[in-house]
């Protein structure tokens, strides 16, 4: 895909830029408990379970897409100005931040134990942490367009490396591991899998970027693109999990593709491939710390009309580091993100966006906003900064003041 | 200026991932190559674990593992024994007298004692390993007959110096003698908690055997005609106790109770009718494996000889190759051994008639000929189907025979025919209810054997040997 410009000639980064900005935000989970989750709701049906959120979250992308359509170049806070003025962007945006915050606190802890767990056993929790942290801070620092471009290099090698894992373990493969068909049953399925449409939660990073976005049609590819990898990553992760770990042993592991790259075993030479799954697993880890923290830290300053986001970069981080560890163990960690976070954070991707989009229709005039380069001031004559108008002034004001890139 | 800090602070960063807290020296650790679990004296578990002795192994000699106990295991590797109460904790009472900090992370095999095995304790020990990080999930689970210490201690081996590499060979060499298994500690916890198929392990033991006075000990020297059904033993497990140990071969000792061939109706046992530890033998090395162990959940329910072995493998479509022996179909008294392959995985259906599993088994095997001591002309594409009858003949007895016993004996579904049988159901609570594992004991079993002749070997015709009485071709 060429580069969009999301501002005059500052700040750009292409679409393939935005999509692994997402796919690795979505993914990132497989790392993690996903593969497991799904067979804990469906049974020996997780591939099933993760056909059917996934095409509901083509469908409900489908909607906010069409909404969105009379937005160009507004991220959904701007919009939130739009339906609700003041308040609504304030309102949003806190909601947005609180999904952000709580996303980013838990991942870090758990990034933290796996880590801890699978290679540096010896570390104290906070030492290892720090890693993550430094991680996050750095790229926090140097900005959102060194990020995705870091991502848009990575995202191929951390798929390369999940498929090597997955195509590796073929001689574990076993079809009847798949049996019965419908696993624990309709309920399961679809029931419990409504919830695990929280797995998309990510996608709110896409709602957040389309003022460096050169159009609407771009922005609905990279939203249909990364939401079809990311797709057929999470399909083809859980597959192979099924295929490999029968029910229930499937419920057991942790770190579940961990435990099959710990199966790799060909011959006396080509064995212990685990290290593959570390490599990826820490570049994943930090660009996606790296994306949270931005994200939180753009979202807090959007919100409240901040000029310069780097002052907040290490309270925030600070802020993460604390509530990392709030959780008394990784058990607990584990079940806030994959019972708590799973039940509320697919509303705020989802139905959040669909109401304030609806919200800011039906207030704002007929007609398409920001269709015009800069779009249409949101509220009071004021430039937002997200609108590439307003992020190049920004941006420059910024750099002339030393405040470094966004 | 500002990058240059970074590039450093990164360096510095770095270096104290790599080397702060979890900083381990290779020539600071104890590497165990083999655990074995046998019941304590002193406590409930008798830990004994065999070590590697890195200077032996390069070359260096002496040296090593301070602080062990119990015999040698050989140059390359010490044996330790410790009573404990866990398996980790056996880890943390050796670590009190050894120099070097145990790491498991290297370790080939888990051998459990036939005692530990029965008494389903197992379950309680596999527990701890499948958790523990060190523990490879690929690390070869074997049960053997007799004590697991004595077992480890009996791993002398000769040909490889390492005795992790004797282990990795040893516990492959099924893809190519059939006549034992692969059990890996990830599939054997699996089929443990599994209600679809039940676990089976590697069948070790320590050969018993003695040779005669004033035979030399190291194999039986006769190659390929060492044995009734010599042509299939290999390496150490050369010999057998066919027609030449009955004539006053070095294995003249073995007792033909010791095998399973008399209760098969054998009037000779083949390879496979020997279960570990029973191998008429000799050789430098005592550990033997042939066989399997048979598990209900996490207990051990029976053991099966290296025929079972070789059924076993077939049924779940892991036969590789063997030499496999077949009695003669037109010369009685003289055999044919034919080195066989499985063609395709075999196909596998069940039904369930009247609430009883009913399951359809089709095997299709290729062979080629290695030995026709009659000299018959089975090559001979008229006379070939002959052979091919009788070979397809004895396999199916002996797959049904091994069948059976899965089910009227120990009432263990070991070849997962219930894996197969959950595609009958829609869902895991139908699946459940049904409780499969109770009602394969009243399976019966269609079993379809094909075996195709392929190659001759390097002989395409067999003439009659002439002598002064003439033509010897019976």
């Amino acid at each position: 895909m060429g580069a969009i410009t999301g501002m005059a000639s500052d700040i750009t980064f292409g679409g393939w830029e935005a999509v692994a900005l997402i796919i690795n935000a979505i993914c990132a989970r497989i790392f993690l408990n996903f593969p497991r989750e799904v067979a804990e709701d469906a049974g020996t049906a997780g591939w099933l379970e993760t056909v059917y959120f996934s095409i509901l979250a083509f469908l409900l992308f489908y909607i906010i897409a069409r909404l969105y359509a009379r937005f160009n170049r507004k991220d959904i806070l701007d919009i939130a100005g739009l339906a609700g003025g003041e308040t609504g962007r304030i309102i949003g945006g806190l909601l947005l931040l609180g999904l952000i915050l709580f996303a980013g606190a838990l991942i870090l802890r758990e990034y933290t134990e796996n880590m801890k767990i699978i290679s540096l056993t010896d570390s104290p929790l906070g030492f290892v942490m720090m890693f993550f942290a430094v991680a996050m801070v750095a790229a926090c620092f140097l900005g959102l367009e060194p990020i995705v471009r870091f991502i848009a290099v990575s995202v191929p090698i951390i798929t390369a490396g999940l498929l090597f894992i997955v195509l590796m373990v073929a001689p574990y493969y076993d079809p009847t591991h798949l049996l019965p068909a419908l696993g624990n049953g309709f309920y399961g399925i679809f029931g419990k899998g409504f919830f695990k449409l929280s797995t998309y939660s990510p996608l709110v990073y896409l709602f957040l970027i389309p003022p460096f976005l050169k159009d609407q049609k771009s922005f609905r590819r990279i939203g249909y693109t990364a939401l079809g990898a990311s797709a057929l990553l999470l399909l083809i992760s859980s597959l192979a999990y099924s295929l490999v770990y029968s029910y229930p042993t499937s419920l057991e592991n942790f770190l579940p593709v961990f435990q099959l790259a710990r199966l790799i075993n060909y011959g006396r030479f080509f064995q212990r491939l685990e290290s593959v799954f570390v490599l990826t697993f820490a570049i994943s880890a930090m660009q996606y710390l790296g994306v949270i923290l931005f994200f939180a830290v753009h979202v807090f300053k959007k919100t409240f009309r901040l000029e310069y986001h780097r002052p907040i970069i290490l309270p925030f981080a600070v802020i993460m580091f604390s509530l990392a560890f709030v959780p008394s163990n990784l058990m607990t960690a584990i079940d806030l993100e994959t019972k708590t976070y799973m039940t509320f954070a697919w509303s705020i991707t989802f139905i959040l966006p669909i109401i304030i989009l609806l919200l800011a229709r039906l207030r704002a005039a007929p007609g398409p906003l920001g269709a015009h380069p800069g779009g249409s001031p949101p509220t009071g004559g004021h430039l937002p900064e997200s609108s590439p108008q307003g992020a190049s002034a920004t941006y420059r004001r910024r750099r002339s003041k030393g405040g470094g890139a966004l | 200026m500002r990058r240059i800090v970074a590039v450093m602070l990164l360096l510095v960063l770095c270096c104290g991932l790599a080397g702060c807290y979890d900083a381990k020296e290779v020539d600071d650790l104890a590497y165990v190559l083999a655990v074995g679990l046998d019941k304590g004296q002193t406590n409930e578990l008798k830990v004994t674990m065999q070590l590697a002795v890195p200077n032996a192994l390069g070359g260096g000699g002496g040296g090593g593992v301070s602080g062990g106990s119990g015999g040698g295991g050989g140059k390359s590797s010490s044996i330790i024994t410790v009573e404990a109460p866990t398996l980790t904790s056996s880890l943390n009472m050796a670590n009190n007298f050894l120099s070097r900090r145990l790491e498991l992370s290297h370790a080939e095999v888990a051998v459990f004692s036939e005692d530990l095995a029965k008494s389903g304790t197992i379950e309680e020990y596999l527990r701890g390993m499948i958790r523990s990080r060190e523990f490879r999930p690929t690390i070869n689970l074997v049960v053997c007959k007799g004590s697991a210490e004595e077992y480890l201690k009996s791993i002398k081996p000769t040909l490889d110096l390492d005795p992790a590499k004797y282990y990795e060979l040893t516990f492959s060499a099924y893809r190519y003698t059939g006549l034992s298994i692969r059990s890996q500690l990830e599939e054997f916890y699996a089929d443990m908690e599994s209600s679809g198929v039940q676990p089976v392990a590697v069948l070790a033991g320590v050969n018993k055997s003695k040779p005669p006075k004033g035979a030399q000990s190291g194999g039986s020297g006769k190659g390929d005609q060492s044995g009734g059904s010599g042509d299939s033993a290999q390496g150490d497990q050369s010999g057998g106790s066919g027609k030449e140990s009955q004539a006053g071969g070095p294995q003249q000792e073995a007792k033909p109770e010791e095998s399973t061939g008399q209760s098969k109706g054998r009037p000779q046992p083949f390879e496979g009718d020997y279960e570990a530890g029973s191998i008429p033998r000799t050789g430098d090395v005592k550990g033997e494996i042939e066989g399997l162990a048979v598990f209900d959940g996490a207990r051990m329910v029976g053991e099966m000889d290296g025929e079972a072995a070789t059924d076993y493998l077939l049924v779940n479509g892991d036969f590789h190759t063997a030499y496999k022996t077949f009695a003669d179909p037109e010369v009685t008294g003289t055999y044919v051994v034919l080195d066989v392959s499985q063609k395709s995985k075999p196909v596998r259906r069940v039904k369930i008639v009247d609430d009883k599993p009913q399951i359809t088994v089709q095997i299709a095997v290729d062979a080629d000929i290695q030995t026709i001591q009659s000299g018959y002309n089975y090559e001979d594409t008229k006379q070939l189907p002959i052979l091919e009858q009788a070979a397809e003949t004895q396999l199916k007895d002996e797959i049904v025979r091994f069948l059976g016993r899965t089910t009227g004996e120990f009432h263990s579904d070991i070849c997962g025919f219930g894996d197969h049988a959950r595609g009958l159901f829609l869902t895991w609570k139908d699946w459940d209810d049904y409780h499969w594992l109770q009602r394969y004991k009243d399976a019966t079993f269609d079993v379809g054997v094909k075996v195709r002749i392929r190659r001759p070997g390097m002989i395409l015709r067999s003439e009659p040997m002439e002598s002064s009485g003439g033509a010897s071709r019976r």
